[in-house]
């Protein structure tokens, strides 16, 4: 058994690729998505997705063994991403230009789809990762509340809420 | 699924398109942990140098004190607050205060760029100016910021120091943070000895204030000022401290000069009772004096000397500390330039 906090070498660069490189290869990007979706800017993402993984990558061996590693790491994302740290920490990637314009997220469309997706970003963290977990990563509820270990009740208000509140951001009425 | 939710799912699914490449996502991860597991490891051996370095630290500063009269930035005072080591100066936020290098510079860690400016450590506070500019990587340096309300005040917790790969943080960028109840401080540095060393100076401010002498709430009675020094504390609206600092040589006597040659002013007159709200103040504190220099718009004054004395800019000179990051009225005589160091 690999204790915590053990030091798992499991390649450095220039060496031969692992199965932790292997593994972060093929579900890197879908990480990064998720994180992105999390988090609504590049920089935040990345740094949640090394978190998660250098968090991992000492316990590799064990992980490597549970039967769903992807649920594994993405609970880990999940987790930086709503860590007490990351709460308090500056929100905004930084970009090298003057504020004098707003600043919309890069690469999104100027159309309802963008208004939605940074309508989501505006949500309260709890309302938008419940959010994210049910309509980008498609998860149940009773998931959602295992992965964020919160009560399956409080997932459904979380997201009621949020929807509620896209609605409003949206200018549509609430059904 | 109804409408909303499947053009949620849509938007979701399109803006995702737009995260970053995973680029060297493994080998960043795998520095990160050993960032992480050096970290471990410094902090248990700054532990125990601490344990053996204390004791003399303190003989170190007696010993400098018996023998000269010892540099003026060191704050040797007999109320039991702790020394200042030399090359080190204390910055205060709230209930919380801690030891940086001297050499740091006050302002934003993110518009460090404009007009030039290096990346070079600074200590940012809450509020204040702050340059309508973001740089591509924020600098190094000291931040404290406010958490939300509802903390324990005696809750303490730690974000090991971990080296960040990720963009927006400059080179080499180790931070770490420290809370104490509603207050975390996050510093940045380009060694992870550097970033433990100040963190480890992070301390909550007791009842004999912080080093410089500074209580943490304007209402709270100061202890007693060792002659020769001139201690500057200043508090926000809500009477808690903003920024400490402390005078010596040369300085206290200037600042009681300026005090003293502010002209008297009739307070009622000038200053009406709806006017007299909570208002930022800057407490200046020398052995006979103790004058409160009133930043309340309209009400701008001096008090405590007897009579209210009207604000003048050498006064303002010596009030407004290095880094000032609170604001002024806008009917204040601002002193041509403002004191760096």
């Amino acid at each position: 058994m690999v204790q915590e906090g053990a030091w798992v070498d499991t390649g450095a660069p220039g060496q031969e690729s692992t199965p932790f490189d292997g593994w972060v290869a093929a579900r890197g990007p879908a990480l990064l998505k998720l994180a992105y979706t999390l988090t609504g800017n590049a920089a935040d993402a990345e740094d949640v997705v090394q978190e998660a993984l250098a968090r991992a990558l000492p316990r590799w061996e064990r992980i490597s063994r549970v039967d769903n590693v992807d649920a594994y790491v993405r609970r880990m994302v999940v987790n930086a991403h709503t860590s007490w740290w990351r709460r308090f920490r500056r929100r905004e990637a930084p970009v090298e230009l003057v504020r004098e314009q707003v600043v919309v997220a890069e690469a999104v469309p100027p159309d309802e789809r963008a208004r939605l997706w940074r309508a989501c970003q505006r949500l309260p963290e709890a309302q938008r990762t419940a959010i994210v977990l049910r309509y980008y990563e498609q998860l149940e509820y009773a998931e959602i509340a295992e992965l964020t270990g919160v009560r399956e009740g409080s997932v459904r208000s979380r997201v009621s809420r949020g929807l509620s509140a896209l609605r409003e951001a949206m200018g549509e009425a609430d059904e | 699924m109804n409408d909303l939710e499947q053009r949620l799912t849509d938007a979701l699914v399109g803006g995702a398109q737009e995260a970053p490449a995973p680029v060297g996502l493994a080998d960043a991860a795998r520095a990160r942990a050993r960032s992480r597991r050096r970290a471990r490891m410094t902090g248990a051996a700054a532990l125990v140098a601490l344990c053996i370095g204390v004791p003399t630290a303190v003989v170190a500063v007696r010993g400098s004190d018996s023998a000269h009269p010892g540099p003026s930035r060191v704050t040797d005072n007999p109320t039991g607050v702790p020394s200042v080591p030399e090359g080190q100066r204390v910055e205060s936020w709230h209930g919380v205060t801690a030891l940086v290098p001297d050499s740091w510079g006050h302002g934003s860690l993110e518009d460090w760029c404009a007009d030039g400016g290096r990346l070079e450590p600074r200590v940012e506070r809450p509020g204040g100016l702050r340059l309508d500019i973001k740089c591509e990587t924020s600098t190094y340096g000291l931040s404290f910021q406010q958490l939300p309300p509802g903390q324990d005040r005696d809750q303490v917790f730690d974000w090991p120091v971990t080296l960040q790969t990720s963009k927006g943080w400059p080179p080499d960028a180790e931070v770490g943070a420290h809370g104490i109840g509603d207050v975390l401080v996050e510093v940045t540095a380009p060694t992870s000895e550097q970033a433990q060393a100040i963190l480890g100076t992070v301390r909550p401010i007791g009842p004999e204030g912080d080093p410089n002498g500074c209580m943490s709430s304007r209402g709270e009675a100061p202890p007693a000022v060792p002659n020769g020094l001139l201690r500057i504390c200043r508090y926000d609206a809500e009477g808690l401290l903003e920024q400490s600092e402390t005078l010596t040589g040369s300085d206290p006597g200037a600042v009681i000069a300026a005090l003293e040659a502010a002209p008297a002013i009739d307070a009622k007159a000038s200053c009406p009772d709806a006017a007299n709200g909570p208002q930022p103040v800057v407490r200046l504190l020398a052995p006979t004096i103790h004058a409160d220099v009133d930043l309340g718009g309209d009400c701008a004054r001096i008090h405590g000397l007897g009579t209210d004395r009207a604000l003048t800019s050498d006064v303002l000179y010596w009030s407004l500390s290095p880094g000032w990051s609170g604001s002024v009225p806008a009917n204040v005589p601002l002193p041509s330039e403002l004191r760096t160091e």
